[in-house]
């Protein structure tokens, strides 16, 4: 049996896919969005979250940390030295006040299966389900398809949500046990989309328009991101996609929202978007939704 | 401080509406801000006009009882109390706000209310706790002579001397300030049947009276008789002169019309019934009954009047909506978180028959329209739910939810008959059930809420932990279980809290069987038993008895104390990485220096996250509640079974100020849990895992006269029809799996101020926007903002 490597298990998810969901996060992504909501999500090991808020300066983590990383620092609190920090984790082991935490759990399907099975009630009454998120859950085919058939199983209605940066062959294994991908598309112009996600663009299309064609539901669905990807050119680039693709179940508009950069400093990473992007306005994202319908695009939320 | 403070009725219910049950948001802001949606704009003036209306002290109902009561000190008690009330009515100096379209006020001075003085004048400790600048209120107000006479004499006077067997005080400087509610008012928390007094109106009410005088009565039944008549001619008298009044007045002579003739015959008319019902309930409130009353099933019992005045045209949909909203006006005016607890009245529509089918009718629609249209904190407004609910009228509900942030709260005629009939209720009237009060249960003249035992858990696990003696050496419980030291086990730890609870729930059941005691002898109210099944042909009084006689036991803090033994056995009994005396020292000290086992001691798992690591947990509790209850608690005048209750008391605010630390790392001084749903700042799982915690409970056996259940959601989930039905989709689940009770706090822009300017109030507040959910006190200040702006938006 297979463990998958997972950062979070979010219940009452209701913006990823139909109905009251239970949102499988998994780690580890091969794209680099600068915009990325889950940026702890991007590197497959486990990382050390610190909340120097939580600590209460009981001093226990500095004597367990090997590399010696933790030391107390001016306010008396831990202070954490990344350039030291290996993510071994022993620290969050000892850390009471849960400051130090280690994210990124490997977890059997059968796990990950008894928590999500303990919402089958709200899915039955509501037509939602479990939805496999990331990070990019195409990266632990093995787990992810384990997990999806014996979802399935059970009668849940399953989703997977991946950014399409994969080989066809993990589509095509996983696709009988998916009942709607929530297929990510980021950006029209080849060189952006480089820019902004660290890969090409030809694969994910490739793939979205092999799984189409393969007869999979999808559901579009395409981050806007003020300064970067809200061109009128983008837009139109979404509406030629979704009339090459017209089994699309139909297209979501994902309004950027900047929460995530709260998180940045619990895993000392950086980002290089700037923080002159704001989310955009309703008035905003109604323009692109009319820009887009009157351009014959179904748009779903 | 002195008598002579000044508040507004908006103030003064701002402030203390937040300690109103499941009013937690209603806040000052609310109140004043709320967006009042009528399209009748004399409607919106008068609300405004009540808002502004200063509240004061009414004397009238103090000095005429005072000479009634003086002058026929022979007399019965009850018939001194019936002659009184009787001369009030025929006394009282009339008035009538403007635009207001019904007859009926509390006292003879608009936003004033008056003084029970036959059962105490005194500050209450409900109230006096949540504003504690007002002790004092009554200084200066009440007139010595009024005070000397009653020094003694009135309910709580005579419960000192005759039931405790205290000498008599000689000065009002010896009394308490605080003597408890019960005390200061009748116990209220019910809800009469209008039924008869619709069918035959008061003339046939006294009818019925003098009928039943031609039978066998003795002295005491008598007095009874002749008591309720009295009350009830005072109660026809007072309709008469208000028709006089209103004929004087320009334009009012429909009102004079209606009050004269439902003064004896029963009402034809929507408008008419809704006045008699409105002067009933006022009344009531006059007698002293001022404490969570619910006027009946309106949406039921009104219905045939509405049909008939639509079959002749004299009332449309509009005018339904009109004349409920000044019913719940009405409601509002007397409304007083003061000494005289003129609070919580509520009304319910909807419900099932016993046999599963839908009772929802037009009525049902507006007047939750016209209720909710009002924005107002009180009246509170509930929805009985049921496996065959109109889903497009419980979709209506969630929509009227934006208006008040809090009404409709919901009920569940799935397990809510259920415990009652598990307490003796037949079928057919406990599927007649009404909400009463913050979250207490009655049925229309057959039943009322009387809580006549209290567990403190959190004090049997203080006790448990520290030999009896508490943190602060406070207690002397000898030899009622082995010290801490010798507690070597988990279930010698809980066989100890066990035990506590026991011995609490001995000492509060003995203390409150005195309390009924004065109860039955003085807290008589004649007229209010006129609307209880069986008190006129019994010729007794409603404290003697009623159809059914379920008092009840209240818990506090169930969440709280689930958490803490759930902490316990995990830190202490299964890690051992402590304790029980460290835990001890470490509460006592409030943690200070104890900051690592605290973390230790939050880290255990919680209740209301679906952990099933606590699933135990909960039946433990329930259990140590419950086997006690059933071996020492019986009311004395039929032998009943007690049911089971969570006590919402003045909120759990203001109970936690007083509340040392706890083991489940609560700190001292911070909020208890306010529903048995989850403590303070302990949801961690999202609102299913909430829900699914509460169904754990078991809310037919062991919460029988109820819990209370909040859950918080975002405003622009509710204005999302999308999002709307998903929350639908989850409140359907709850209820069929059992969830007894539910209040859905709206989360918007202003509650989320205040959660930055309270944030350890708000510490379970998660906002999830465009699929980022995050407890709203850990972003950053500017994100808050964000937040806000766009919940502004919605």
């Amino acid at each position: 049996m297979s463990t998958g490597r997972v950062f979070d298990i979010q219940r009452f998810s209701i913006h990823d896919g139909p109905g009251i969901r239970t949102t499988v996060f998994l780690k580890g992504c091969p794209l680099r969005c600068l915009w990325c909501s889950n940026p702890e999500s991007i590197d497959p090991k486990p990382q050390l979250s610190f909340m120097a808020e939580k600590c209460i300066a009981c001093g226990a983590c500095y004597a367990v940390c090997k590399p010696g990383a933790l030391a107390k620092g001016t306010d008396g609190k831990a202070q954490l030295d990344r350039a030291r920090c290996t993510n071994c984790g022993d620290c969050a082991g000892i850390c009471d006040a849960q400051a130090l935490e280690l994210v990124g759990r490997d977890l059997r399907a059968g796990e990950v299966l008894e928590v999500v099975l303990r919402d089958r009630d709200y899915y039955v009454q509501s037509g939602g389900g479990l939805t496999l998120s990331g990070g990019e859950p195409l990266l632990q085919p093995e787990f992810v398809e384990e997990l999806l058939l014996a979802a399935r199983s059970q009668g849940l209605h399953c989703c997977v949500e991946t950014a399409g940066y994969a080989g066809w062959e993990v589509f095509d294994r996983l696709k009988r046990g998916v009942d709607l991908w929530l297929f990510d598309y980021k950006e029209s112009d080849p060189s952006l989309h480089a820019k902004f996600t660290g890969r090409e663009r030809e694969t994910i299309v490739a793939r979205l328009q092999q799984l189409h064609d393969s007869g999979a539901k999808i559901l579009l669905r395409c981050p806007m991101i003020p300064q970067c990807n809200t061109r009128t050119e983008h837009l139109d680039g979404i509406a030629a996609l979704a009339r090459q693709l017209p089994q699309l179940v139909g297209v979501e508009l994902l309004p950027y929202f900047d929460l995530w950069r709260a998180k940045l400093k619990r895993f000392g990473l950086t980002t290089a978007l700037p923080d002159t992007v704001k989310p955009p306005s309703r008035e905003q994202l109604k323009g692109w939704s009319d820009y887009l319908r009157t351009r014959g695009v179904r748009l779903i939320g | 401080m002195s008598g002579r403070m000044k508040f507004s009725r908006r103030e003064f219910l701002a402030a203390s509406g937040l300690a109103a049950g499941g009013l937690v948001m209603f806040g000052r802001s609310r109140v004043a801000l709320a967006a009042v949606q009528t399209p009748n704009a004399d409607m919106a003036a008068l609300r405004q006009a009540l808002l502004d209306s200063p509240v004061d002290v009414a004397l009238h109902r103090a000095k005429i009882f005072t000479k009634v009561f003086q002058q026929h000190e022979a007399e019965p008690w009850i018939v001194r109390k019936a002659l009184a009330l009787r001369e009030y009515f025929a006394t009282v100096p009339l008035y009538l706000r403007e635009h207001d379209g019904f007859a009926g006020a509390i006292s003879e001075t608009p936003g004033a209310m008056p003084l029970l003085v036959e059962l105490g004048i005194a500050e209450n400790n409900i109230y006096t706790s949540e504003r504690p600048e007002r002790a004092g209120y009554l200084a200066g107000k009440v007139p010595d002579d009024i005070q000397e006479y009653w020094l003694n004499r009135n309910m709580w006077g005579r419960y000192r001397t005759e039931i405790l067997g205290q000498p008599p005080a000689k000065s009002r400087a010896e009394l308490k300030a605080n003597p408890g509610y019960k005390f200061i008012s009748n116990q209220g928390h019910l809800c009469p049947s209008y039924a008869g007094l619709l069918r035959v109106g008061i003339g046939g009410l006294r009818q019925n009276i003098a009928t039943r005088r031609q039978g066998e009565a003795d002295a005491a039944q008598l007095a009874f008789l002749t008591a309720a008549d009295h009350t009830l001619a005072g109660l026809s008298t007072w309709a008469q002169r208000y028709s006089a009044f209103l004929a004087k007045e320009k334009q009012q002579a429909e009102m004079a019309r209606i009050c004269a003739k439902i003064a004896t015959q029963p009402p034809e008319t929507f408008r008419e019934a809704l006045q008699l019902i409105w002067l009933a309930h006022q009344a009531i409130h006059i007698e002293g009954h001022g404490y969570s009353c619910t006027p009946d099933r309106l949406d039921q019992l009104l219905l045939p009047f509405y049909e008939a005045d639509r079959k002749a045209g004299r009332l449309d949909d509009a005018g339904v909506i009109r004349l409920t909203e000044n019913f719940v006006l009405k409601m509002f005016d007397n409304t007083y978180w003061g000494p005289e607890h003129h609070l919580t009245q509520g009304f319910v529509v909807g419900g099932s028959t016993p046999d599963g089918r839908d009772l929802t009718n037009r009525l049902s629609w507006l007047m939750l329209e016209g209720a909710t249209n009002m924005a107002l904190p009180e009246p509170l407004v509930w929805v009985r739910w049921h496996p065959a609910i109109d889903q497009k009228f419980f979709d209506f509900c969630l929509t009227r939810l934006t208006r008040t942030t809090c009404f409709p709260m919901l009920w569940n005629d799935k397990v809510v008959p259920q415990g009652l009939m598990n307490l003796g209720v037949s079928r057919e009237d406990a599927f007649n059930y009404t909400p009463v009060g913050c979250n207490e249960l009655g049925i229309p003249g057959q039943f009322y809420y009387n809580p006549n035992a209290n567990v403190s858990y959190l004090a049997a696990i203080e006790a448990a932990l520290t030999g009896g003696k508490g943190y602060r050496q406070q207690w002397k419980w000898w030899k009622i279980a082995p010290p801490a030291s010798e507690l070597k086990t988990f279930d010698q730890f809980s066989a100890a809290v066990g035990a506590y609870i026991r011995k609490q729930l001995e000492q509060s059941y003995a203390a409150d069987m005195k309390v009924l005691q004065a109860q039955m002898t003085w807290g008589v109210t004649p007229l209010t038993s006129c609307f209880f099944h069986g008190c006129i042909e019994r010729a007794r009084d409603m404290v003697q008895g009623t159809k059914y006689n379920i008092l009840s036991c209240g818990g506090i803090a169930f969440a709280n104390a689930v958490d803490c033994m759930a902490a316990v056995r995990d830190v202490v009994f299964e890690k051992k990485a402590a304790t029980l005396d460290e835990v001890a020292t470490a509460c006592t000290a409030n943690f200070q220096g104890h900051e690592r086992l605290r973390a230790k001691l939050c880290a255990a798992p919680k209740h209301g996250n679906d952990d099933p690591r606590v699933d135990d947990i909960i039946k433990l509790v329930e259990r140590l509640r419950d086997e006690p209850m059933q071996d020492i608690c019986r009311d004395p005048r039929d032998g009943s079974k007690f049911g089971n209750s969570h006590v919402v008391r003045s909120g759990a605010v203001t109970m936690g100020r007083g509340t040392p630390a706890t083991p489940d790392g609560r700190l001292a001084g911070t909020p208890v849990a306010n529903s048995v749903a989850v403590s303070a700042g302990c949801e961690r799982s999202g609102p299913t895992a909430t829900l699914n915690s509460v169904c754990k409970l078991d809310a037919a056996k062991s919460w029988q006269c109820a819990y209370q259940v909040n859950i918080r959601f975002h405003a622009g989930m509710i204005a999302d029809e999308g999002q709307r039905e998903i929350l639908r989709a989850m409140l359907n689940v709850y209820f069929q799996n059992g969830g007894q009770e539910l209040q859905i706090n709206v989360v918007d822009s202003a509650a989320l101020r205040a959660a930055q300017k309270n944030p350890e109030q708000y510490r379970d507040l998660v906002v999830r926007v465009a699929g980022f959910s995050e407890f709203f006190v850990n972003l950053t200040p500017e994100m808050q903002n964000e937040v806000i702006a766009r919940t502004e938006h919605m």
